[in-house]
């Protein structure tokens, strides 16, 4: 399902095309499962992720088990990453830290931050909430999130604070 | 190269009836032009709104967002807003955020204008 080789040289041919300042501030680790991607920004960075993980989704087999699979994983992500932006750091920017890895039936993603306790984002207050009205400008991100992900989990290890998404596909 | 695209607007205006076609992203960095198109709409009282997604390829809760604020404003200056030829990308977004129940739909322009012109 995931040959690393192939979604490595993929990957590396399309961060050589990004402005220097881009490929400066991410780095790629990748092994037989899984991808680290590292990267120092703010809300505006979210389009390099959002191309790397398309590349990424769209190269490894799981496209024909549901038309939105690969559109909605990037969609998780990014909501994901908005919410570290907005609520993590207290100037909007900073380290994220992705990785996703493939098993055999689900597909694990991590997206990590480094803000601040106190200032990050509570996800257990968030996931219960939904947006003030029909016609709120905010609030939508994770009850997208909750729509898409099947199991979601929030947890604190020392400076990095983890939403862990686990998507079921059928393989 | 994927997902880069910025976002174009182009516009058609007919009597009291605004046609927006929207061609590319609609996120964090493209959502502001769309909103400072709409503070204009919302200046006109009356003015009605139709919205050409065919060729938004995506949208995040951000652009989401930014809408569904923007309608609202429309609305209360007596405007109505509508949507044709929304792509399924798009029209799965506004199906995740319960947003497809509360918004008009149509398959094409002229059945949209229809329905703005007998309201």
């Amino acid at each position: 399902m995931f040959d690393s080789k192939l979604v490595s040289a993929i990957l590396k041919d399309y961060i050589s095309k990004f402005p220097a300042k881009d490929k400066e501030s991410l780095t790629l680790e990748i092994d037989d499962s899984s991808i680290v991607i590292s990267l120092i920004g703010d809300i505006h960075s979210l389009r390099i992720i959002n191309v790397l993980v398309n590349v990424i989704f769209k190269n490894v087999d799981i496209q024909n088990s549901d038309q939105f699979l690969v559109f909605d994983l990037c969609l998780a992500i990014e909501e994901s990453l908005i919410n570290i932006f907005k609520h993590s750091y207290p100037k909007n920017c900073g380290q994220v830290e992705l990785r996703v890895k493939f098993e055999t039936d689900r597909i694990v993603i991590k997206v990590s931050d480094y803000g601040e306790k106190g200032h990050s984002f509570n996800y257990a207050e968030q996931l219960k909430k939904t947006p003030e009205s029909e016609f709120s400008e905010s609030g939508r991100g994770m009850m997208i999130i909750k729509k898409i992900i099947d199991d979601i989990k929030y947890s604190t290890d020392n400076d990095r604070n983890t939403l862990l998404l686990i998507k079921k596909w059928k393989g | 190269m994927e997902k880069m695209d910025d976002l174009q607007i182009f516009q058609e205006k007919k009597g009291n009836m605004l046609i927006l076609r929207l061609k590319g992203i609609m996120d964090s960095s493209t959502c502001m032009q769309f909103g400072i198109l709409f503070k204009e709409i919302a200046d006109h009282p009356g003015m009605h709104l139709i919205l050409n997604l065919k060729e938004l390829t995506y949208i995040n809760s951000i652009g989401i967002g930014t809408i569904v604020s923007n309608v609202r404003k429309i609305q209360n200056t007596d405007g109505m807003v509508c949507f044709y030829q929304v792509s399924n990308e798009v029209k799965h977004v506004f199906d995740l955020t319960g947003l497809s129940n509360i918004f008009f739909f149509f398959d094409d322009e002229d059945s949209a204008f229809k329905f703005l012109a007998g309201n």
